[in-house]
């Protein structure tokens, strides 16, 4: 009986590992597969969510890609080059407004759709440059300040010019798309969730080619050693630089690919502020590992766990006699994403996607262990 | 001779790498012990180790009978070891008499025998204050006066501060940075001075005054554990000497022995 | 500008620049103590000026006694946030802490938040934080009526900076706590208890938050989660433009920084009568391009790195 079973763990195992071999073999060599695969998964977990009991739990998974594609971008800088940039949130914040004033057009006329996104793109690219430009004289943390300041800025010209204060409703797909036909397929949220991943997973792909291009091993040199880099004849400012004006632009997607998905851009200074440029600082650095599914770990800890979890679980809907009312917990999920933080630089310096290596070397030591015993055991 | 400071069967270790293997010295009061060897050693290592900068891994150390093994660095310093870190480590920032200054962060008042009173400081105090321990005469000073003690001796032993104490102390040569370092040391009146390759980078002339400095030193009763690299000079003023190789002890004696076997200053400390 | 409102503005002016002083000397303290850049200073200063608007609104508090507690929880906070999350953190990069610090913000935010319905019951402008001395007394500068409270927050932030410079040049400790910027590992070799020194310059720095928060919130409706953002903002330029290096140099910037940015909202709104927020987006563009030329700021140094 139990060399019966033993046989057909056996024959399961030897089939199941032929296929994960056979899957290896195609996603190395063509590795974007990989994102493809990922996507299509997050199209069928939304599919699952959006036809489930609660189907309002799509919007999770919209900001939940959509924030770990940003995090991504940033990690051109964090992981690459060990600068951190804070102005992350008000240049999505200013692309997200920017679509809504091109595309409702109270101010300066109305613009289409798609034109407006590339509108956005070009002044984010502008704005990226700004930034660069300051990543050439700044280093470490005055470089840090600096981005600070710039989202700051950002936000009171802003204010001062009271760009942003026509209202947030921002209607773009056909759901009322000010009678552009060419979108009216866009009838529901099912598609914007869909576009949301189509685009995502498109960026990120897009990021990764970057990667694994010339221009990406320097950055990857860069990371390594910038002394080292330098003496190979790299100009780490220039790439410093790049990195600067391509986290700008992902940033930006981020901000058009939020009031697309939402209908509305949030205001500027309760949404885009410097604590959602923490948070996204959170999913990187809580992520870790310059790898997209790292982001989507980041970004599952740090806005999906407090967001499915904390939210819903009576026990953080204290009841305090004291004031005889109740009061939900609100502040817990930012309490929550700062521990992570902080646990995350203590214990895991390059991200809570390392525990899953960690892991994978431990089981493999004792896979390799209990191989070496049976061998012993053959040998007897 | 009473030891002073007593390691016995040292291992430290960088993660995987050890770095000392079983290392034992002994410092008996009073003398100068040299610890020589090749970069790499472990001299450095070891120094640190018994300042407590490197937590050990086992072995212990032994200052004035007294386990300190355990004890954390701020609390040694107080207890008595003066350790001047190699390449100086002098505070840039600072002046010149700031950095001596806090050198004598951690003083008290004490009893010093009259010779290692400098002359200003006894005429003032007199002879009133004077306690004996059998033949040893004691002189008891109190906090201050122990401080302006230790800086009219460093000024008399390095004039050349003085002339510089409101310099800072970035503006200083190699040579008067290394004394400024020994000065900072002696403003703790240290019964152990722990030295850490003081001719490291200084001119053949400068060396020559640093080591004579040294020995002068030693004239006043403090203990000294010099590491150097620059062997034949160490051994001519050490009274015994341990020679270090890849974190063990491969060989030990009287200084003056030590001085005169060539296989030894061939094969392990160069020309 | 009259003369008159000059004077009045120019004592506003004074205040400000002071509470952004308090601010940038905390960041300052324990950027050369810790080697890390706080951005939870001003998150820290708001945090227990909460606890005195909680104490003063709800149970009566006078604000001295309000402060006086306030700065004890400060201190409090300073020592919690040393053992649990920098000190552990010793081995870290300066980005690392930077980003620990950063952890720290939404900790202390989302603790404001957690809504027991007190954030509710500060901000209700009926409930404003009392200033230390109420407007009503007045003190006549130059034919002027200056609120002695904005006289008292002057003098107190100036005599505060002076007693902590003094202390830095002059005593024993204070020279322990140059020479731990200096180079800690050696500091300790003289025998300087390093730990305590970075330890007690998170409180102090903590405690001047405080001040600032709460001297901020008597002039506003009371106490937000963002009451210390602006400046904190300030204080970061402030010491960026002063130089991280000095301790006096980002102290005097601050001054210069919180001085112009209330003298330059003044003439915006009077003389070219545009919104005041435009004046702050002026002087901070203003400085990033001094940065821009001067990246280690106007007191400051390039940093000697060995290769």
């Amino acid at each position: 009986m139990t060399k019966k079973l033993k046989k057909a763990l056996t024959f399961f195992d030897h089939h199941v590992s032929c296929i994960s071999r056979r899957v290896h073999r195609v996603l190395s060599s063509i590795p974007q597969l990989q994102f493809v695969l990922f996507g299509l998964a997050m199209v069928i977990v939304g599919y699952i969510v959006y036809t489930g009991s609660s189907p309002g739990n799509i919007n999770v998974l919209a900001i939940i890609m959509i924030y770990s594609m940003v995090a991504l971008g940033l990690n051109l800088l964090l992981g690459y080059g060990g600068l951190i940039s804070l102005s992350t949130a008000p240049v999505m914040g200013l692309a997200a407004h920017g679509m809504r004033i091109l595309v409702v057009g109270e101010q300066f006329g109305q613009v289409n759709y798609f034109l407006a996104i590339v509108i956005v793109l070009v002044l984010s690219v502008f704005m990226g440059l700004l930034i660069g430009l300051l990543s050439l004289k700044m280093e470490g943390i005055y470089l840090a300040i600096a981005t600070l300041f710039f989202g700051y800025i950002i936000a009171e010209l802003a204010g001062a010019f009271e760009l942003f204060s026509y209202g947030q409703s921002a209607r773009m797909g056909a759901i009322t798309f000010f009678g552009d036909t060419s979108l009216s397929w866009i009838h529901d949220i099912w598609t914007l969730y869909l576009i949301v991943v189509a685009t995502v997973t498109l960026v990120v792909i897009g990021l990764y080619n970057i990667l694994k291009s010339p221009t990406g091993r320097a950055f990857m040199a860069i990371s390594r050693s910038q002394h080292a880099a330098l003496a190979m004849g790299i100009s780490v400012r220039r790439y410093r630089f790049l990195a600067f004006v391509i986290s700008t632009v992902v940033a930006a997607i981020g901000g058009i690919l939020y009031v697309t998905f939402r209908q509305r851009t949030g205001a500027f200074d309760s949404r885009w502020n410097l604590e959602l440029s923490l948070i996204l600082l959170a999913i990187v650095v809580v992520g870790g590992l310059k790898s997209f599914f790292g982001m989507f770990l980041g970004a599952m800890i740090i806005i999906g766990i407090p967001e499915f979890y904390f939210e819903r679980i009576e026990a953080f809907i204290i009841n305090r006699g004291w004031f005889g009312e109740s009061f939900r917990m609100l502040g817990f999920s930012d309490v929550f994403a700062g521990l992570m933080i902080v646990l995350a630089i203590l214990f895991y310096p390059r991200g809570a996607i390392m525990i899953f290596y960690t892991l994978k070397a431990k089981l493999i030591a004792l896979k390799q262990r209990k191989a070496g015993r049976d061998v012993s055991i053959d040998v007897e | 001779m009473e030891s002073l400071l007593k390691v016995n069967d040292l291992y430290v270790s960088y993660g995987p790498i050890k770095a000392l293997r079983g290392i034992s010295i002994e410092v008996p009061k009073g003398s100068i012990i040299a610890i020589l060897g090749s970069n790499g050693a472990g001299k450095s290592t070891l120094l640190k180790s018994l300042t407590g900068l490197i937590p050990s891994e086992s072995g212990t150390v032994h200052y004035q009978g007294r386990d300190i093994t355990k004890s954390s660095v701020e609390r040694i310093t107080a207890d008595g070891i003066s350790h001047v870190p190699e390449g100086r480590e002098i505070f840039n920032d600072l002046t010149v008499y700031e950095n001596l200054k806090i050198g004598a962060f951690t003083i008290k008042a004490t009893s010093l025998p009259p010779e290692a009173v400098h002359a200003s400081i006894r005429k003032r105090v007199g002879s009133s204050r004077i306690t004996k321990h059998g033949d040893d005469e004691q002189l008891r000073l109190n906090k201050h006066e122990v401080y302006e003690n230790n800086l009219a001796r460093v000024y008399e032993l390095f004039p050349v501060l003085k002339e510089r104490t409101n310099q800072l102390a970035s503006t200083l040569s190699g040579g008067e940075m290394q004394m400024l370092a020994i000065g900072r040391a002696l403003m703790g009146t240290p019964t152990l001075l722990v030295l850490d390759e003081p001719s490291l980078g200084l001119a053949p002339l400068i060396v020559k005054r640093i080591f004579e400095v040294i020995k002068q030193l030693n004239g006043y009763g403090i203990s000294v554990l010099l590491v150097e690299q620059n062997a034949l000079q160490a051994l001519k003023i050490a009274d015994y000497a341990y020679v270090l190789q890849v974190g063990e002890i491969v060989k030990k004696g009287v200084a003056k022995v030590l001085a005169n076997d060539r296989e030894l200053i061939e094969a392990y400390l160069g020309k | 500008m009259t003369f008159e409102a000059f004077i009045t503005t120019f004592f506003i002016s004074l205040r400000h620049g002071s509470i952004v002083a308090l601010a940038t000397l905390g960041i300052v303290l324990i950027y050369r103590t810790s080697k890390a850049t706080n951005f939870a200073q001003g998150m820290i200063g708001t945090f227990n000026a909460y606890v005195a608007g909680y104490l003063m609104i709800h149970h009566g508090a006078s604000i001295w006694v309000a402060t006086l507690v306030a700065l004890i929880t400060a201190f409090i906070t300073g020592v919690i946030i040393d053992k649990l999350f920098i000190r552990p953190a010793s081995k870290s990069s300066a980005v690392g802490k930077q980003i620990m610090t950063l952890g720290i913000i939404l900790i202390l935010v989302g603790i404001m938040n957690m809504n027991f319905g007190l954030i509710g019951r500060v901000t209700n402008t009926n409930n404003r934080v009392t200033r230390f001395i109420p407007t009503t007394q007045t003190v006549s500068i130059f034919g002027q009526n200056i609120p002695w409270d904005t006289v008292f927050v002057t003098v107190l932030a100036m005599v505060l900076m002076g007693a902590i410079f003094w202390f830095i040049q002059k005593t024993r400790w204070g020279l322990g706590v140059r020479v731990t910027a200096s180079n800690e590992p050696v500091a300790r070799l003289m025998g300087v208890p390093t730990r305590t020194i970075t330890m007690l310059s998170w409180s102090v720095a903590a405690m001047l938050g405080t001040i600032a928060g709460i001297a901020l919130a008597s002039t506003q409706g009371g106490i937000t989660v963002g009451l210390l953002i602006g400046v904190q903002i300030s204080a970061f330029f402030a010491a960026v433009l002063g130089g991280f290096q000095t301790f006096h140099g980002p102290v005097i910037m601050a001054y210069v920084l919180g001085f112009t940015l209330r003298m330059s909202r003044y003439i915006m709104m009077t003389v070219f009568a545009q919104s005041s927020v435009l004046a702050d987006a002026l002087i901070y563009t203003l400085v990033l391009v001094v940065l821009y030329f001067m990246p280690y700021g106007i007191f400051g140094k390039a940093p000697v790195r060995k290769v």
